[in-house]
């Protein structure tokens, strides 16, 4: 995804960005699970209410 | 009494530590460094495999059944999504006919059965496949009374894997990595290592100190991919790394922030695998 997001920039294709990659990547990771555990929540939250 | 049965954050922090050792081995820095530190990093799936076998506490065939549905739950979930995800991706790029016919082939579908394989979908689900397999096996282990051969089971298997991974291609004969990379040879043996820690702890066998074990497997398996010139799915190395981890957490010592932070991160293990591997796709 990063890849794709990047490929047709200028950063996507600089020596900087291989080192970036991975990085970016343990980031996003970490925050996209954030967002699932976070809806995750809501919705057994929501299920309890009712 | 009340330190003995809170949870032990040692091992969510090597769980945390291990997510990211799995996105930096796949997602490689580059040139040399990018090598060496796909060698260190080799340690963190069986670790996974390891902590499902370390917190496995009952002995009988309906708790692997029921671990089963769980994680049957969550490939039902993950492959539902990647199976849109992909097709998507492929009509976007047009090739979608094409990657259907050499990606779903009896070849696959068998390898996919016998080794956790890839079928269309990223070939990172095969953790998941892999732990399916590893708890079936399990609850027939303890129906047949096998159990006790734990310790000798593990070590033939771990044998089987490197036997076939640096057997074959030191004789000239390089296997397919799902034939060593698989729940048999790769998940089962880390399970019961896993299993094996746990009953080492309530009869107190420590011998080693996990730090030499540690810095000792990172140096091992980077003296194997050094002297083997390839990368394998897991090194000798990896496993002495594997083992200086547990006994680290098995002492559940404090870990300051930084391992709070690990620690927290560890336990949303699950959601960054599934999410990962969104990622990963290409």
């Amino acid at each position: 995804m990063i890849d794709y997001a990047l490929y047709f920039t200028q950063f996507g294709q600089t020596p900087v960005f291989l080192w970036m990659r991975p990085i970016l990547t343990v980031v996003i990771t970490i925050v996209l699970s954030i967002c699932i555990k976070s809806l995750e929540d809501k919705a057994k939250w929501q299920l309890k209410k009712q | 009494m009340s330190t003995l049965r809170s949870r032990n954050i040692c091992f969510d922090m090597l769980k945390g530590l291990a997510c990211i050792a799995v996105v930096f081995m796949h997602c490689e820095f580059p040139g040399t460094i990018g090598i060496a530190v796909q060698c260190v990093t080799r340690w963190s799936v069986p670790l996974f495999f390891a902590v499902s076998g370390y917190f496995f506490r009952k002995n009988e065939p309906e708790e692997c059944i029921r671990k089963a549905k769980h994680v049957l739950n969550i490939i039902l979930w993950a492959l539902s999504f990647y199976v849109i995800f992909t097709t998507i991706e492929h009509i976007l790029i047009g090739d979608l006919m094409n990657y259907i016919r050499s990606e779903v082939t009896v070849v696959n579908i068998l390898a996919l059965l016998l080794f956790n394989g890839q079928v269309y979908v990223a070939g990172h689900l095969w953790f998941l496949f892999a732990l399916l397999y590893v708890y079936l096996f399990y609850a027939l282990m303890i129906k047949h009374g096998l159990t006790k051969y734990n310790k000798q089971i593990c070590v033939i298997l771990f044998c089987c894997h490197f036997i076939l991974a640096y057997g074959g291609y030191l004789t000239g004969h390089a296997l397919p990595a799902g034939f060593y990379r698989n729940w048999l040879f790769d998940g089962m043996p880390s399970f019961l290592l896993g299993i094996l820690f746990y009953a080492s702890q309530k009869h107190g066998h420590i011998a080693l100190k996990p730090a030499v074990l540690i810095w000792g497997g990172f140096v091992l398996a980077m003296l194997e991919r050094a002297i083997l010139g390839r990368d394998f799915s897991i090194h000798m190395g990896s496993i002495v790394t594997l083992c200086g981890m547990i006994m680290w957490a098995k002492e559940n010592r404090p870990i300051g922030y930084t391992g709070t932070l690990l620690s927290k991160i560890g336990g949303l293990s699950q959601r960054m695998y599934t999410s990962f591997t969104l990622q990963c796709i290409r």
